[in-house]
């Protein structure tokens, strides 16, 4: 009912009004989820906004100065660089720090607790309930990659508030993302948006499809995968493995469903925005593979903070000597690891307060390395075995390889503790039996036969969308068909919906990270 | 503006095969044995000829027998109940009657619950179906909201259905010429669909379901009135007066079980008369009949319907009424019902050896000038069952001669109730041996009052001649003395609900020589259960 409304006022005032019943709605979705939390987005947008100014101001007069000076340009330059650093610095760290404090307070605390007991201190650690506020990972990293920009002056500062408030609380992002660059959004939110017939059948469409992936699928699926990662204990080395398969489909169902019903959403409204997904799971490596899932994120974390650290003063010496000592491979790859490692240490703490995170970030990290080390390797292996790079069934091995690992390390992200993960890991491995693997019985865990078939045709035709996504356009394809056809696919999905959602499966899973 | 209508063309394209699918789902999914078709196709015969209305939920159909009731009063009486039944349903449904029906009279099952309900998706789609036009669309408007406006899609509400319907026999069902006349073809669930919108219960209520349903939250909250339910009962009232229909307000009987677990009762009938005095309506409420059939359990199909048995005690009973309103006889409050609220308000039970024999010695709280029956029992754990040692009788202690020696863990068992009641009030003695300082026949048994808040402490030892004395622990680690030494071993203290430690001390009356003392733990939080 909300996003009727919303879509039938939006439609119906003036242009030059339509960005601000977006924020008055993302205003209203805000408050009305996380009301005593909508303090800590309040700061930040001010908070931002005025560094904006600021950093804004101090681009201006470089420019002015180096017009003035132009042969002064490189000493001008550095002079307000270092004054912009610093501003910079405070703010991220002041903006980071209540990232840090609502969201990792109790971890750390913990941690320093467990360790000053462990080294016989006697620190002492209580627990706080915070609240987290709605969105905080996402917009506070999409709020530093806007000063970021600022600070390289790639754009001009926004001098309206509520402008720059819609850009860090838009409704339909703020919840999981996609990480938006705010030139992006600007140009998207201040122009004029005209209702079109088209468009808004294929916003719908995709939101139908969103719909059926969250709600049939990925709500389906946690049926199965919430007792056995609650309770492993109580199920085999092959039930664990079926578990950690279908929650690594469970993920991609619920954040590439949400995903789909808010760029459907945004599409209605004319409104761009990245898309966070590219067939992850056809990925024929780990680091492929991260390229295509949770796009945004991973450029995010490539922008703003790969390149700034293997670019760095400390990271070139560390290469060079690593040169002087490992070797040249080794060594021009030196800072890029060094960056690579610190940003899967972020990516994992960013998912979640949790050793849990930090491990799965690890094992990715060394699967991407080691990769990367062996590269070599592995194409002189490739050649001596005659083995064809584009041979399909070669296709079909890597991708099938890069699946099982993904599924294999998503234990990591979703087990309770280290320990758990641990003890998964060592059933799996010691308690597996092939033949469980044909069993139906094996499956029933949480879902019945029923499910187990309404998944498997689900999934399939998830699966098969994505194939065909590669050549076809099917939106297109389906609105080319004639009236019949048309309308049954549509009548289709809006059944599928109906019929066969789960309705007890509660809120989307990225929405916690 | 051609592309305009072409748009309109195509959304009502598909709104209509959305609606034939759904359609089509619901004649898949739902059960055969579904009631709404049956009544349906009565109300559509009997259009123009109705002057009788039963309105409410299930205490409703499966309440009154139609066809016993015309054949009493000459009337053509439809019985409009349906599940979980709302004030909001009950209005548009009786509406939707009135459209085609010179209605006189409309009997309105109201109870104390029925004012608290909050809206039922369920019972709302289930009306929804038998309405028409524009009532039928305002009825979605007002009883739905954004959680429950899909059940009114029959391919959402019966969804559930898809993996446990067997599909060919639903379909072979609903083809048959039996269905499509409206005769009922499937008794499988103790339920049969008579005629006129009545359904018979062949089920008895179950004994030991008696304690199960006193679960249920059945209190009287004058706060918890939903404005709603309110609005649409004053909307019924209007519908009625302006029609000239006489609407009588029913509260139908309830088992004694229901009744006794429920809070405030007398309240909402003091509610109720207030409100039918104001708007010059009659009231009947049979759980304050004198005389009152609906004691026994056998008319019940559980605690608050009524099966076949009992609908026809009940239809007979409004027949009567309605032929002479001073047939029935009511008392003023239900607390006067003597089978309800004359009983006792707690018993205790010591078990003690003396000499060679054992007693049992029961004694109830009896605030009532009627007499009390207490029925003993004994488990034997080497059978795994309980003996009945004596049937209901009015001796409060049973002697036990020559009886073995009492052993720890065995468990003794008395009810009372107050003579013609069904109101059991029951307690349980285990002998001990651990705890028990002095021998093995020291006994502390504990009753909890919970609607006065009073604990019963009784002790007992196997002699003569002793004296008790009460204490409790108190957290600054020392025992405080609630009654002192005397012969009196009964003790009755205003608590709460909690976890309390009493200890009893016994010593010989004249030497004061102290033989026993003993701690008794209790968690006076057991008894709400």
């Amino acid at each position: 009912m909300f996003l009727i409304i919303l879509i039938g006022i939006y439609f119906t005032v003036a242009a030059r009004y339509q960005w601000f019943v977006l924020l008055i709605a993302s205003v209203y979705f805000y408050w009305s989820s996380s009301k005593k939390a909508s303090i800590y987005i309040l700061i930040t947008i001010i908070s931002v906004y005025l560094c904006g100014l600021w950093i804004g101001q101090l681009n201006k007069r470089q420019r002015e100065d180096i017009n003035k000076n132009p042969t002064e340009k490189k000493k001008i330059r550095k002079k307000y660089k270092a004054k912009k650093r610093k501003g910079l610095a405070i703010f991220i760290i002041f903006n980071l720090g209540i990232l840090l404090f609502v969201k990792y307070y109790n971890f750390i605390g913990e941690n320093i607790f467990a360790l000053s007991q462990s080294v016989g201190g006697n620190y002492s650690f209580t627990a706080k309930q915070l609240i987290v506020p709605l969105g905080i990972s996402f917009y506070t990293l999409q709020a530093i990659g806007y000063l970021f920009d600022l600070y390289r002056d790639k754009m001009q500062p926004e001098d309206n508030i509520l402008h720059f408030a819609l850009m860090v609380s838009f409704f339909p992002q703020i919840v999981q993302g996609p990480f938006n660059r705010y030139k992006d959004l600007k140009e998207s939110f201040f122009k004029t948006h005209e209702f079109q017939y088209e468009r808004a059948v294929l916003g719908i469409q995709r939101m139908l499809w969103g719909i059926i992936k969250k709600l049939v699928i990925a709500d389906r699926l946690g049926l199965l995968v919430n007792p056995i990662f609650s309770n492993y204990d109580s199920y085999s080395g092959t039930q664990i493995f079926i578990g950690s398969v279908a929650y690594t489909i469970q993920i991609y169902a619920d954040f590439s469903g949400y995903m789909d019903i808010m760029c459907g959403l945004c599409e209605i409204l004319d409104i761009k925005m990245l898309e966070n997904f590219n067939r992850p799971y056809f990925s024929k490596s780990v680091a492929e593979f991260w390229r295509r899932w949770h796009i945004t994120l991973g450029a995010w974390f490539r922008e703003y903070m790969f390149y700034p650290i293997s670019m760095s003063k400390p990271a070139n010496n560390l290469s060079k000597y690593a040169r002087s000592v490992f070797g040249v491979k080794f060594g021009k790859l030196c800072s890029s690891y060094i960056a690579l490692i610190f940003v899967w240490i972020c990516t994992g703490l960013w998912h979640g307060a949790n050793w849990t995170y930090v491990a799965w970030a690890m094992v990715n990290v060394i699967f991407i390395l080691t990769s990367m080390q062996m590269e070599d390797f592995y194409t002189a292996c490739r050649q001596r075995l005659k083995i064809r790079e584009e041979a399909m069934w070669w296709k079909v091995f890597q991708v099938s390889r890069t699946f099982l690992l993904v599924c294999l390390m998503r234990i990591f992200s979703r087990a309770n503790d280290i320990h758990t993960s641990i003890a998964m890991y060592s059933k799996l491995f010691t308690d597996f039996r092939v033949r469980e693997l044909i069993q139906i019985s094996t499956y029933k865990i949480g879902i019945d036969l029923y499910d187990i078939v309404i998944l498997a045709l689900f999934i399939v035709l998830m699966f098969n969308v994505s194939i065909l996504q590669r050549h076809t356009r099917i939106r297109k394809w389906i609105a080319q068909r004639n009236l019949i056809v048309r309308y049954s696919i549509y009548l289709g999905a809006c059944f599928s919906a109906i019929l066969f959602a789960v309705t007890t499966g509660g809120g989307f899973l990225y929405a916690v990270f | 503006m051609l592309c305009f209508k072409k748009r309109i063309g195509k959304l009502i394209f598909f709104l209509f095969g959305f609606l034939i699918i759904d359609s089509l789902c619901g004649f898949l999914w739902e059960p055969v044995n579904y009631y709404g078709h049956f009544t349906q196709i009565d109300l559509k015969e009997m259009e123009n000829n109705i002057d009788t209305v039963f309105l409410g939920s299930s205490w409703t159909y499966l309440g009154y027998n139609c066809e016993e009731f015309d054949e009493y009063l000459d009337t053509v009486s439809f019985n409009a109940g349906s599940v979980g039944q709302t004030t909001i349903d009950s209005y548009f449904y009786l509406k939707e009657i009135l459209k085609k029906n010179p209605v006189k009279t409309v009997f309105y099952n109201i109870s104390h619950l029925k004012l608290q309900s909050l809206k039922n998706r369920y019972s709302s789609t289930v009306v929804n179906d038998r309405l028409s036009g524009a009532n039928r669309l305002k009825h979605l408007l007002v009883s739905s909201d954004s959680s429950t406006i899909l059940y009114f899609l029959k391919s959402f509400r019966y969804r559930e259905n898809i993996s446990s319907t067997n599909l060919l026999a639903n379909v072979e069902g609903k083809l048959s010429p039996e269905y499509q006349k409206g005769i009922w073809i499937d008794d499988s669930s103790g339920l049969h669909y008579k005629d006129r919108g009545y359904i018979e219960s062949s089920v008895e209520i179950p004994a030991e379901n008696n304690s199960a349903y006193t679960l249920v939250d059945s209190t009287w909250r004058l706060l918890d009135i939903k404005e709603y339910n309110l609005e649409y009962l004053n909307k019924i009232v209007d519908l009625c007066q302006q029609e000239n229909i006489r609407l009588i307000f029913i509260t139908p009987p309830f088992s004694l079980g229901f009744l006794q677990a429920t809070t405030g009762y007398q309240d909402y009938v003091e509610y109720m008369r207030l409100y039918t005095k104001e708007k010059n309506l009659e009231f009947i409420d049979f759980n304050r009949l004198k005389d009152n059939p609906f004691v026994e359990d056998y008319l019940f199909t559980d605690t608050t319907h009524l099966n076949t048995k009992g609908a026809s005690v009940l239809t007979e009973m409004l027949a009567s009424y309605m032929l002479d309103g001073e047939s029935l006889k009511f008392y003023d409050s239900i607390e006067e019902r003597p089978e309800l609220y004359s009983t006792c308000g707690g018993v205790s039970l010591q078990v003690y050896r003396y000499n060679d024999d054992v007693f049992m010695e029961a004694k109830a709280a009896n605030t009532t000038q009627m007499e009390v029956e207490y029925s003993f029992e004994k488990f034997d754990a080497s059978e795994n069952r309980w003996i009945l040692l004596s049937d209901y009788s009015k001796n409060s202690t049973l002697v036990l001669d020559h009886y073995p020696t009492l052993e720890e863990g065995d468990y003794y068992y008395v009810e009372c109730r107050v003579v013609g009641s069904q109101k059991n009030r029951e307690a349980y003695a285990t002998t001990f041996t651990e705890n028990s300082s002095f021998n093995n026949n020291i006994l502390i048994f504990a009753n909890y009052d919970i609607e006065r808040g009073v604990l019963s402490l009784s002790a007992g030892i196997g002699r003569e001649n002793v004296e008790f004395r009460f204490l409790q622990w108190q957290s600054e680690d020392s025992w405080k003395i609630l009654s002192e030494f005397d012969q009196d071993n009964e003790l009755k203290v205003k608590t709460g609900i909690g976890m309390f430690l009493y200890k009893v001390e016994i010593r010989e009356q004249e030497s004061h020589r102290v033989v026993g003392e003993m701690e008794y733990f209790i968690d006076t939080s057991n008894f709400l259960y």
